[in-house]
């Protein structure tokens, strides 16, 4: 269609920092993913999200703008095929409810395979909630996904190739690595950097188990990804579960 | 899903299709029939019904494309003609009684279907050829099937209800909105036009109804989004009083109201404006044939001057451009129509260039769209010849040539496709195994031009003795048996050769708000007939 004179933007916008994302009327809300809801990209989880909030019929602030969405913010981006164990989005509300309120209308309404954990109104002022995102922990399982950790070279740099929209890049994953544990034969435990200044995918850890510990390369694709938590870190440099 | 032994499911509880009791499709386009097929096959059902034991499903269909399902009927138990409000009702009813009797053997079941009226058992009527290989007779073999299956419908859509609380998918679709079916049918009576004549009669909702359905249905799925549905937006009655509270209460509610194309007038563009706020969708125009004589023919009751002032009136208003829809090869059309088109679009351009300047922001963008003219089953045309594919080609190149300018882009239709579906649309029971046996070599998605094969078909065709040309490019004598001929969708046979012949002489007729031009649909006792 030509003749647009402003063309609508397609999908709801992060809008941490929409004027009318009122402090005071924030809910921060943890919830968990699992099953088909797991296979959703970012933006479609966006979208069910915004549609279960409307269902709801509670308060909701909206952006401003003949397209209008409600305002809300997702701590990090979760990718397709990752399951989220306890993860932390903000919801802007037009009205003061009380988190519990919120809590119960959202899990009666949300699809299968997603659920609020928990909520509390959000601290006003400030750091935005992406911003906050310092650190994340994964379990990652699959044949031979933890017995290759022991295999990994202990020191050194672990160069993945990393494929984007220009082409691929090669990234060293070891800077981005905090902890690395296996968790059984199958199973790992990791901390990885996380957030908008410095991000380790768990695809790209997986791949540097290929690439320098030998994990076959079937048993990395086939991996099951959970993302356990997301961590900030506090004024004296402690690490924080954000919640 | 054949090589990992995975049978067709459904999406929800991830059932097998051979475990549900019925399995239905929508019939919505000829070209999807092989599809249809495949997934027949693919939930481990035996495709012919001829085959299916007691405990297969019962495979059923509906949609536009089931009142002529002779292509088609080899491979469903039950065809159900006409809206399923009601008669999916009395069917389930009937089923659940029979399964509670501790079922029997199908045929039974369908002997007791068969005399719900709107529905037809194929397997209940034979059909036999005549020499020259047109049909001579269908009859039912059975005393339940009836001689003439007359299509349902249901005359207070108010009362029929509306799903509110509709599924809502986890991911984007097409058509991710609520949709608002305003009224069903058509008063215009395009001669070509097969969705115009089986919907009849014209049935409207009452704005009032459709205004609580809209609040409820956006409540209940979470919606951003409410679109209007029908054949012809600007002909219900209510669409002032209905925009007008709509458009206010959605707003409240922070959902957008988006709006189908409208017949271009004063009112529209300020309805248009107001609903859509600083955004302005596109405006598409379907004057379906370049001159006035060839739009007489088709009773397409579009007039050059209403177009033209229409498109001032949008330039005045902002718009740079417009989508324009014609057919190729609509019965009596010479070169001089399809120049006709290209003319219209160079008037388009020119009177462009007499908008003030200050309101031609951007540069204009006209597109020009022609499909090709298929033949469909009860419609005006439905004894005319399609045109061949070269003559097709030929007009298609022509216009091409005529239509060079920049500011016009010219979009058409494949002709392999069109000339598959002419053969479909007016196809007998004899094609069954052609699809069958297109299906079994791996045909399928034939609707996506880059999956279709016309040689293909046209090979297997041929080596069942069968001619294309026969079902798509034949004059059909008035007199001659067609095979859809034991189905009435309330409009009369007569009423059609009466439209045949007008078109012929270039003679139009009133729509059924002007004046009711007699077209048998009265047999059903209400809607428009009786306003
Ligand atoms: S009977 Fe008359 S008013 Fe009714 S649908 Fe036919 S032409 Fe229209």
């Amino acid at each position: 269609m030509s003749d647009r004179p402003n063309p609508r933007p397609r999908r709801p916008e992060n809008a941490s920092n929409r004027p009318n994302m009122t402090p005071g009327r924030t809910m921060r809300a943890r919830f968990s993913r699992t099953g088909a809801t797991s296979w959703l990209a970012h933006l479609d989880l966006m979208r069910v999200f915004e549609r279960t909030l409307r269902r709801t019929g509670l308060p909701l602030a909206f952006t401003q703008g003949f397209s209008p969405h409600p305002v809300m913010t997702f701590a990090l981006p979760l990718g397709v095929g990752i399951d989220a164990g306890d993860d932390v989005a903000d919801f802007a509300l037009d009205a003061d409810i009380a988190p519990e309120e919120f809590v119960g209308k959202m899990n009666a309404t949300l699809p299968e395979g997603l659920r609020i954990l928990g909520a509390r109104i959000a601290p006003e002022g400030g750091e935005s909630l992406m911003a906050a995102v310092h650190e994340a922990s994964y379990v990652l399982r699959g044949p031979g996904v933890g017995a290759a950790v022991a295999r990994l070279p202990a020191a050194g740099p672990l160069p993945v190739a990393k494929k984007g929209k220009e082409g691929s890049k090669i990234v060293d994953v070891r800077p981005l690595l905090v902890e690395l544990a296996a968790k059984d034969d199958d199973a790992l435990e990791a901390l990885v950097k996380a957030g908008s200044r410095e991000n380790l995918r768990p695809d790209l850890l997986l791949q540097a188990l290929v690439d320098h510990a030998g994990l076959p390369q079937d048993a990395a694709d086939d991996a099951e990804t959970l993302r356990t938590a997301l961590y900030t870190t506090g004024p004296d440099g402690a690490r924080i579960r954000l919640a | 899903m054949r090589r990992e032994g995975i049978p067709l499911f459904s999406l929800e509880s991830k059932t097998p299709l051979r475990e549900f009791d019925f399995v239905g499709f929508t019939l919505q386009y000829e070209l999807s029939f092989p599809n249809v097929l495949n997934m027949i096959d693919l939930g481990g059902i035996p495709v012919r019904t001829a085959d299916r034991a007691d405990d297969d499903p019962f495979v059923i269909a509906g949609g536009p494309c089931a009142y002529n399902v002779e292509p088609m009927a080899d491979f469903f138990d039950l065809v159900v003609m006409g809206e399923g409000e009601e008669v999916l009702g009395e069917l389930l009813d009937l089923h659940g009684a029979w399964k509670k009797a501790g079922k029997g053997p199908r045929t039974e079941f369908l002997a007791r279907a068969a005399r719900i009226p709107g529905i037809y058992v194929p397997s209940f009527y034979e059909v036999s050829y005549n020499e020259d290989g047109t049909v001579a007779s269908v009859a039912p073999n059975r005393p339940e099937a009836s001689a003439r299956v007359l299509k349902r419908i249901v005359l207070d859509l108010d009362a029929a209800g509306y799903p509110e609380d509709d599924l809502v998918p986890n991911l984007e679709t097409v058509h991710d909105r609520v949709f608002l079916e305003l009224f069903r049918g058509c008063i215009r009576g395009c001669r070509f036009c097969q969705a115009g004549y089986i919907y009849r009669p014209v049935r409207e909702r009452s704005p009032e109804s459709l205004r609580k359905q809209a609040l409820a249905a956006t409540a209940a799925t979470g919606y951003e989004e409410v679109g209007l549905l029908s054949l012809s937006t600007s002909d219900y009655t209510g669409l002032a009083e209905l925009t007008a509270h709509l458009v206010d209460d959605l707003d409240g509610q922070r959902v957008n109201l988006s709006l189908p194309s409208l017949r271009v007038d004063s009112v529209s563009l300020e309805l248009m404006e107001k609903a859509s706020k600083v955004r302005k969708s596109g405006l598409t125009f379907a004057p379906e044939a370049g001159t006035q004589r060839l739009r007489d023919v088709v009773n397409k009751g579009v007039e050059e001057g209403d177009l033209m002032r229409s498109m001032k009136l949008a330039f005045e208003g902002g718009w740079n451009g417009a989508k324009l829809y014609f057919m190729l090869g609509l019965p009596t059309e010479t070169m001089e129509d399809v120049e006709g088109i290209a003319a219209l679009a160079h008037q388009i351009e020119a009177l462009w260039r007499t908008i003030p300047r200050e309101l031609r922001l951007r540069p204009l963008d006209l597109n020009i769209s022609t499909s090709m003219f298929v033949p469909k089953p009860f419609t005006a045309f439905q004894w005319e010849p399609q045109e061949s594919m070269d003559g097709m080609r030929a007009k298609q190149q022509h216009l091409r040539n005529l239509l060079r300018s920049k500011a016009i882009r010219y979009q058409w239709h494949d002709t392999h496709q069109s000339f598959f579906e002419a053969v479909l649309a007016r196809g007998d029971r004899r094609l069954g195994a052609v699809l069958e046996e297109g299906v079994k070599r791996g045909r399928r998605f034939d609707s996506w031009d880059d999956h279709f094969r016309l040689d293909a078909w046209l090979g297997i065709m041929a080596e069942q003795g069968l001619d294309p040309a026969f079902y798509a490019n034949r004059k059909r004598p008035y007199d001659e048996t067609t095979p859809w001929d034991h189905i009435d969708v309330g409009v009369e046979r007569d009423f059609l050769v009466r439209e045949s012949r007008a078109a012929e002489a270039g003679e139009t007729t009133t729509n059924c708000r002007e004046g009711c031009a007699g077209c048998g649909a009265t047999v059903f006792g209400g809607g428009v007939c009786f306003e």
